[in-house]
């Protein structure tokens, strides 16, 4: 039974609580008054570029056209090139194989061909997602966000997979290796053709699950160890793999350092990341005579705490002083790349910094700090699609128009970019194994060892293609092992060709050697 | 030498932050009782509302549209509360709003922050036990942090500051003849951090409403005679708070990610706790030393010589938790324990009767769900069933005795790494594993009791300072031990194997010859029956025992103690000796299931055994009933990744995951109000008892029932 008396109700508490609503209403209020809500925050969408509803059939509207040119569109990086050079009215057939990549022209015959929907009749595919997504220390609904408007395009405008549509299952979970574990055994149950991993803090719990049931697996962004050595997997994202060796040998080889700083996160994944990827590789370049071994260190930051940066940075200081060539390498994720930026900056430091592609956002290139580092990239030289091959610029646009007709309303990011990509890629590669003769319902296997064994193949978007038969064996998964390194000229700047001009650096020959020279502790 | 001295100089820009976190502290405490656990996030929220202004011109309400785009609640377009305010248009990259205006405003947010939290959160929450405060601030805590993620995003920030507050200012150089550089903008954050403190203790020392403040904090009631009106006190108060956390959050925003910020509350409190809660300069001196002593720490511990045992991290972690002690120990009994007009009764914590037949019942239905469910919902169920044991171990130290600790779940990851450790023996477990353990091999069984002994060991130490201190004071030493176990017990490559850093590896558990995890080797699916069989038994024997404890003598010391002490010590209870075996008990119970997840999970990471979690856990029980075996399972039922999450998943999942995560926050807070920590378990048992009790009742018979047939203490 309520006892209202007991409880503090009267008058007095009733005149406090219509303050309250009051004060609440008045922000209310003025909200309204000033301001919008978040439903028409964004850019608009416009479906019919791509060819759905509003636009007839007839009208064959080419999928390669942006969506909204007032809107501009975003690269890899969610980036607005509003400004930018339209490639709308460039010629079709762009994409070459034999320089793409296999799968380059089917895309842009299927593109080019008009929109078409797919086939609800027919058997749907299954792609399945798991992603972690809500938790304050990492939440990424951007990668399911692109897999969706991926999604949307393919059974919009692409014909779906052969006719068939695409149907995407999402398992989103938090900060909680149970749910992601109950996430990976419904995968296991509903035997997708193909599962793609989004980015997840528990992907190595999660592996002897998803292998185990013989799925067809493709990554997004690889971050653990485990995820690059475990067969079974193809990663057409290269993470540590792609990034930290190239970047070794770009410093010492390239950069000529005499001096070089390796900054790594105190994190699990960026301890074993380092110790796996970078010592190792740096250790086997020393092996080389590249550098002395006196000649080069790596220092621990503790991620997400701006309380040891100081000293971390005053280590540097120490250890580069009276260098005339000192270079310092960011191996260490985007928040942290900003705060030791800001704190070499703080302090004084004037030598080279290399940064790894996971530290080129919005947040360290409008720091002032940034002009003049160098930032690896996989594809290509970020944000100036002048410099672009045709076949790039062209798969860009696409991609933009698709996300801007089917994506969130919100800015695009290079995560909900990674996302649609690689669904498109898997879309892609599955229709090629299909046209080889391979059986997409019943051989997950079949079209894993298809990707594993492909020495030419296509990345959408990346005119180089990917050969996946030079995996090294303690990086089975990654078949991305080069990168390119531009300069960045600072805030509200762009970037421009560094000493590798437009040449990617594969590490292929690195990995190889290191896992020679210096291998991997072996397991027993 | 001088790079130490020069480290320990450069940790005044971090010592700044800790030391006007602190005094932000010290102000909530004064004003309202209460120990803000989600002070840092109001700093958070601010920066980012700084960040946000800056680059899009936008300001964000600490709120959310309550009516979810789904289904045909879409097609209604209802969603039309005012969430985002756009205030200045046209901004860019070289057309910045105004600064002034722009700090301005986001001081007006953290004041009406502050003040949403007097009216919303802790106004109702005036007369409650002390743990209904500390959920109250940890609901805040909750809350803001989800809201950090749903209104700006997972996005990284970064802001080059302003004035003296930037990363582009030339450094300091050679200070004191010292050599080596010190960033221009620490001095600024040292000297904002004295100026406020200046301030703050000029307000107190000699403004009425300072002078007024103080006579609440001595006697409300007495300030009440007087003619001030605690309540009004309380709440100016709680707006100074959240507008000194705003001013920490800005000035520090061009060091940090906004989202980082949030979580410097543990150096926060430590300089609370240094100021004795009651001093501003107190708490700007332990703040500046907490800061100073962090960075310290990064070039003591990266010498040569340094111990690889200790890692550098964990010492420079645990540094806050010694101070905390050390302050705690030295002053606990001088530090203040502020009153209030009237505290509110404790829950009550009814014994449970026909145990047999409740666990009979529950065993069945665990056995039969486990036999219905394919593989995803047997891996939920027994999620489920771990969080229930280890919710039986607050049952018995929160909920019992009155102890509130924060770290069991700490103490969880402490033992499941312990029984890794001791039952590895170098070999590859399984394919995809990268990380090999050493250890001594030890059979199933033994290790898992050598873990457990371990854990109560160090729930022990833990414990020791209960005996001096209790209530909020004990929770901010947990806080901080979380932290420290994490970082100097768990990240710990020579005592807990190569594994610790990265993904621990779960040796093969068998218990007589059995296979006893939850991977099945043959379907590859965290599925494997005997699993399940396995943690039913252990739930259900768990659940006895701790229904057993309430009811017997132990369990009626438990909880004259959490009535209070004094009396209980006049009655003859050994209070040391009891609070000391509620921590041993509640240790044991929480290594049980840490060890039980490691039997599930094929590896561990450290970052499951983090603050985020245990809070969560403590959230989840408390609403569940935090004084009842009824309420662990309820609570084991709600949790995220639950039975119930989970099945209103499969209807909801277009919901965002982190709304989920704020109306979980509100439900949290409400419920502290409004079932005072008794929970829905009891709730619902209140109502099948008063609808049998009316039903049972005849027609003509109005007199009125007691509710009177459990114990109530």
């Amino acid at each position: 039974m309520l006892d209202l008396e007991n409880r503090g109700g009267g008058p007095l508490r009733k005149s406090n609580l219509l303050k309250l609503l009051s004060i609440i209403f008045a922000f209310a209020l003025i909200a309204a008054a000033c301001g919008s809500d978040d439903d028409d925050s964004g850019s608009s969408s416009d479906s019919s570029v791509l060819g759905e509803e509003e636009a007839p059939a007839e009208e064959e509207a080419s999928a390669s056209e942006p969506a909204d040119k007032e809107e501009g569109h975003s690269d890899d990086d969610g980036h607005d090139h509003s400004d930018d050079e339209d490639h709308s009215d460039e010629p079709a057939g762009t994409a070459d194989d034999s320089l793409n990549g296999d799968g380059a022209e089917l895309w842009e015959s299927i593109v080019d061909g008009g929109a078409v929907a797919a086939d609800d009749s027919l058997e749907p595919i299954l792609v399945t997602l798991i992603n972690i997504e809500g938790t304050p220390v990492g939440s990424f609904p951007e990668i399911r966000e692109g897999m969706e408007a991926a999604v949307e395009t393919v059974n919009n405008t692409m014909g779906g997979m052969m006719g068939r549509p695409v149907e995407l299952d999402s398992c989103v979970h938090g900060l909680d290796p149970n749910e992601a574990v109950a996430c990976a055994n419904g995968v296991a149950d509903a035997q997708p053709q193909l599962h793609i991993q989004g980015i997840d803090f528990f992907n190595p719990v999660l592996w002897p699950t998803l292998t185990g049931a013989g799925l067809a697996i493709m990554q997004t962004v690889p971050i653990f160890i485990e995820d690059f050595n475990t067969p079974g997997i193809i990663s057409t994202e290269g993470g540590c793999v792609s990034s930290f060796p190239s970047a070794m040998q770009y410093s010492v080889e390239t950069l000529n350092a005499d001096k070089f700083v390796i900054i790594y996160s105190d994190t699990g994944p960026g301890l074993v990341c380092y110790q796996d990827t970078q010592e190792r590789m740096i250790q086997q370049l020393t092996d080389d005579g590249a550098i002395a071994q006196e000649d080069w260190i790596g220092v621990s930051d503790v991620s997400g705490d701006p309380s040891d940066n100081d000293a971390v940075v005053q280590q540097v200081l120490e250890f580069v002083d009276g260098s005339d060539n000192a270079w310092v390498y960011f191996g260490i994720q985007a928040s942290d790349c900003n705060e030791i930026l800001s704190s070499l900056s703080s302090n004084g430091y004037t030598g080279g910094i290399v940064a790894s592609g996971s530290c080129r956002d919005d947040s360290v290139l409008n720091n002032p700090a940034s002009a003049g580092v160098h930032f690896g990239s996989a594809c290509c030289i970020p944000d100036r699609p002048d410099l672009w091959d045709p076949y790039t610029a062209k798969y860009y646009d696409w991609r933009n128009a698709s996300i801007d007709s089917y994506g969130p309303t919100v800015p695009k990011s290079a995560f909900m970019e990674v996302g649609h990509d690689v669904l498109i890629a898997g879309v892609i590669h599955m229709t090629r194994f299909v046209e080889a003769g391979g059986d997409i319902d019943n051989d997950p296997a079949g079209f894993s060892n298809f990707l594993a064994t492909a020495n030419n193949l296509n990345r959408p978007g990346e005119a180089i293609p990917l050969d996946c038969t030079t995996n090294s064996s303690e990086f089975v998964s990654v078949c991305q092992k080069s990168q390119g390194y531009y300069v960045w000229s600072g805030p509200g700047g762009q970037f421009e060709y560094g000493p590798l001009a437009d040449e990617l650096l594969d590490a292929t020959d690195l990995i190889l050697r290191a896992a020679e020279g210096n291998p991997r502790p072996a397991a027993e | 030498m001088e790079a130490l001295l020069i480290a320990l100089i450069a940790g005044i820009g971090a010592g700044g932050l800790y030391a006007m976190l602190g005094s932000g502290i010290v102000i909530a405490f004064r004003g309202s009782g209460v120990i803000n656990f989600g002070h840092g996030a109001v700093a958070g929220y601010t920066a980012y509302s700084f960040d946000e202004l800056r680059e899009t011109g936008s300001l964000y309400l600490p709120w959310f549209d309550p009516i979810p785009e789904f289904g045909f609640l879409k097609t209604l377009k209802l969603n039309n509360i005012p969430v985002r305010i756009d205030i200045f248009d046209n901004v860019a990259f070289d057309n910045k709003p105004n600064l002034a205006l722009t700090i301005f405003i986001c001081l007006v947010m953290s004041a009406f922050l502050g003040l949403l939290m007097h009216f919303l959160v802790f106004r109702p929450l005036r007369n409650s036990p002390i743990l209904g405060k500390v959920i109250g601030s940890i609901g805040v805590f909750l809350y803001l942090s989800s809201m950090i993620v749903v209104n700006f995003g997972g996005q990284n920030r970064g802001d080059e500051g302003f004035s003296g507050f930037n990363n582009t200012a030339e450094p300091v150089r050679n200070f004191l003849g010292l050599g080596g550089t010190i960033p221009r903008s620490n001095f600024y954050l040292f000297g904002a951090a004295i100026l406020m403190a200046v301030i703050i203790w000029g307000l107190y020392r000699f403004t009425k409403f300072g002078i007024a403040t103080r006579a609440a904090e001595e006697n409300e009631k007495g300030a009440a005679l007087l003619g001030y009106s605690p309540q009004f006190l309380a709440g100016a108060n709680w707006v100074l708070a959240s507008i000194t956390a705003g001013i920490a959050g800005i000035l520090f925003l061009h060091k940090t990610q906004p989202a980082q910020i949030a979580l410097f509350v543990v150096g926060g409190l430590g300089a609370a706790l240094f100021g004795n809660l009651t001093s501003i300069p107190g708490a700007t001196l332990g703040g500046l030393f907490l800061g100073m002593i962090a960075g310290g720490g990064v070039e003591l511990t990266t010498n040569d010589w340094w111990p690889e045992i200790l890692p550098g991290e964990g010492v420079r972690n645990f540094m806050p938790l010694l101070l905390i002690i050390v302050v705690l120990y030295l002053r606990g009994d001088k530090l203040p324990i502020r009153g209030s007009i009237s505290i509110g009764r404790q829950p009550r914590a009814p014994s449970t009767n026909n145990v047999t037949i409740g666990v009979i019942g529950a065993v069945g239905i665990a056995l039969m769900l486990s036999n219905i469910f394919v593989s995803k919902w047997e891996s939920i169920l027994t999620t489920t069933l771990i969080a229930i044991v280890f919710m039986y171990s607050l049952t018995v130290l929160v909920g019992f005795l009155g102890q509130i600790s924060l770290v069991q779940w700490s103490i969880s990851g402490l033992a499941a790494y312990t029984m890794i450790r001791l039952m590895a023996d170098g070999t590859k477990i399984r394919d995809t594993d990268f990380a090999l353990n050493t250890g001594w091999g030890w059979p199933t069984i033994l290790a898992f009791f050598g873990a457990i002994v371990v854990a109560v060991i160090c729930g022990l130490l833990i414990g020791l300072p209960a005996l001096r201190i209790r209530g909020v004071q004990l929770a901010v030493v947990t806080i901080a031990a979380v932290i420290a176990i994490e970082n100097l017990l768990l990240r710990n490559p020579p005592l807990m194997g190569d594994g610790s850093v990265s993904v621990n590896p779960t040796p093969k558990p068998s218990w007589f010859g059995q296979y006893v995890g939850g991977f099945n080797p043959d379907t590859a699916r965290n599925d494997y029956w005997k699993f399940s069989l396995f943690l039913i038994i252990t739930a259900a024997l768990l659940g006895i025992a701790v229904a057993n404890l309430r009811r017997g003598q132990i369990g009626r010391r438990f909880l004259a103690i959490r009535a209070n002490e004094r009396a209980a010590s006049a009655a003859g209870i050994n209070v040391a000796n009891m609070k000391l075996l509620g921590f041993g008990i509640s240790s044991g119970i929480a290594a049980i299931a840490g060890c039980l997840l490691a039997y599930k999970l094929p590896g561990l990471q450290e970052t499951q055994f983090e603050v985020f979690g245990g809070l969560a856990l403590l959230a989840f029980v408390y609403l569940g009933g935090i004084t009842t075996i009824w309420g662990a399972i309820v609570g084991g039922c709600l949790m995220a990744g639950g039975l119930l999450p989970e099945f209103l998943g499969v209807h909801f999942e277009s919901i965002d995951k982190g709304l989920i995560n704020a109306v979980g926050a509100i439900g949290l807070i409400v419920n502290a109000k409004v079932t005072n920590g008794e929970g829905i378990a009891l709730l619902q048992t209140d109502l099948v008892k008063n609808t049998l009790t009316a039903l049972r009742r005849p027609p003509d018979d109005t007199a009125n029932t007691s509710n009177d047939e459990e114990a109530v203490v």
